[in-house]
């Protein structure tokens, strides 16, 4: 009971860090800059760079406040054993990212896949796939918080259908000062900003469970970074290697093509949170194994 | 491995020390000073885009050049018969000695694209330019890592001293190709200093980039993984008969 009371504890103090930690200075920036495209320029960098690690910070903070130490930290790399899930971690949503792209093509091209050439692909996809992995570092601040501190509690808490929901809202809804803004959608559609944040929630649940099912698997946060720096990096790359260049990039209705490809986005949600609570189960009963 | 890791570490302190430190005072001396208003003389040198794109991946390719020239003493610390034999001795065996050895350099090529990514974030502010060059350091992130993989081999298996004569004929072949494709290749890329910048720019956002260069570069990429690899399978057998060419 005591135990469970300093998890929820150590939770609490996580989840306030990370996010004030974040949205501070979001929401500074988005009182003065306006739009999302006035927050790119240069001035701005220096801040994101704090943004993007907060979720870091807030469990380095979170461990020294409650004296938690370093145990169950996720930082070894663990690679013997787990090369095949560090492969997974650089294929497997590159592969996502394709049908994306052809919904994309059918949605909006005059002329689907007109500009399309073999050579790009194919160098696109090799170039995206081989520097998200060194560029994972950037990625890795938010997998050592999410995936590896406040994931695994939750799980203890409230169990992995739980955790792979709520951990998703709050993974999703950490973005929302980007997403009100129109990093993630723009700003230009009908039920503007809860639909963005709804959708954004629910992207971060189905991607979350991938994440924390790869964590589980290697005990490690690094395939968890490796891909996420992937679906960072090749949404915008498999989109250019495969839509057609006649497709207006301002006039693209991200929104709605997001709603579409949401569907077997979650199916993969579902599909990762049946294989952790498989794991799970065996890890509890070895004779069945 | 862990071991063997933090005694590289440990061993190579000062090196690592003096890598970090050229890294950081050419990066401030190169990417910040000269946007500083008391050096511009009143002119706005952030008018010029491309003269600050182009300062910054000179400061990037200058990064991984000061770790390669580096690089080579993180060998010479270990170049001792005693050592060698009470290492393959160990349940590390060589195998765990080469390993490290790989590792360390992949730690510092990891160290040198962070610290470019985070100079480029905290320069780009005073710079009032958004260079974008963490794409190109990380392209030169494998490119480090393909010369190693040639590299290294030979230092294990002849020693630094073997190791540094491959370091030279790799420079002077790398010379050499250029100096032949100056004489007889297309020079059309470099017809006027302005175009040439521009290019570069355009490169850095994907315009006007031709499709077999994305498939050459991806392909690099995936090639210079597996050379890396290979090396180091080939360091691992030839790590004993090198053991014989130390001095000491």
């Amino acid at each position: 009971m005591q135990n469970k009371k300093l998890e929820w504890q150590r939770v609490g103090i996580f989840f306030l860090l990370s996010y004030a930690i974040a949205y501070i200075p979001e929401i500074a920036f988005g009182w003065k800059m306006g739009d999302y495209e006035n927050w790119t320029e240069p001035n701005m960098l220096a801040w994101f760079l704090f943004v993007t690690f907060s979720p870091a910070i807030a469990v380095v903070l979170t461990r020294i406040i409650t004296k938690e130490g370093w145990k169950d930290s996720f930082l070894h790399l663990n690679v013997k054993g787990n090369l095949k899930y560090y492969i997974l971690s650089v294929f497997f949503l590159i592969a996502f990212e394709l049908p994306r792209g052809i919904t994309a093509n059918l949605m909006e091209g005059e002329a689907p896949f007109a500009g399309f050439t073999v050579p790009k692909f194919f160098g696109i996809l090799l170039m995206t796939a081989g520097m998200s992995i060194p560029l994972a570092f950037i990625n890795f601040g938010e997998e050592l918080g999410w995936r590896g501190y406040l994931y695994p509690k939750l799980e203890k808490l409230i169990g992995v259908p739980a955790t792979v929901i709520i951990g998703g809202i709050v993974w999703g809804l950490w973005h929302a000062p980007l997403t009100v803004k129109g990093h993630n959608f723009g700003t230009d559609y009908p039920s503007y900003p809860y639909g963005g944040l709804i959708l954004m929630s629910l992207f971060c649940i189905s991607l979350g469970a991938f994440l924390m099912w790869l964590t589980k698997k290697t005990n490690s946060v690094y395939p968890a970074s490796i891909a996420h720096s992937i679906n960072n990096n090749s949404a915008g790359a498999v989109a250019y290697a495969l839509i057609s260049e006649t497709i207006d990039e301002d006039t693209f209705n991200q929104f709605q093509h997001s709603v579409i490809t949401m569907s077997y986005m979650l199916i993969m949600a579902v599909v990762f949170t049946v294989l952790i609570l498989k794991d799970s189960k065996k890890q509890k009963n070895p004779a069945e194994i | 491995m862990k071991g063997l890791l933090y005694k590289e570490l440990m061993q190579n302190k000062m090196m690592l020390f003096a890598v970090g430190l050229c890294c950081i005072f050419f990066s401030f001396f190169l990417g910040i000073m000269p946007f500083l208003p008391f050096m511009t003389d009143g002119d706005d040198l952030s008018d010029d885009a491309s003269f600050t794109v182009i300062m910054m991946i000179f400061i990037t390719v200058l990064d991984y050049f000061f770790l390669l020239c580096f690089q080579g003493n993180f060998f010479q610390t270990d170049e001792r018969k005693k050592w060698a034999y009470f290492v393959a001795s160990s349940p590390e065996t060589s195998v765990g000695q080469v390993r490290s050895k790989y590792f360390l350099i992949l730690i510092c090529d990891m160290g040198v694209l962070i610290w470019t990514y985070f100079f480029e974030n905290i320069a780009n502010p005073i710079q009032e330019t958004l260079t974008g060059t963490t794409s190109i350091s990380a392209l030169l992130f494998f490119v480090h890592m393909f010369l190693s993989a040639f590299e290294i081999p030979f230092m294990i298996r002849f020693g630094t001293k073997g190791g540094n004569m491959a370091h030279t004929v790799m420079f002077v072949l790398l010379i050499a190709i250029g100096g032949i494709y100056f004489l007889f290749g297309d020079l059309s890329f470099f017809d006027s200093i302005d175009d040439f910048y521009d290019k570069i720019l355009n490169f850095l956002h994907g315009e006007n980039v031709s499709d077999w260069l994305y498939f050459w570069l991806g392909l690099f990429i995936w090639i210079s993984m597996g050379l890396y690899y290979a090396s180091y399978r080939i360091s691992c057998k030839c790590y004993l008969k090198g053991v014989e060419h130390y001095a000491k």
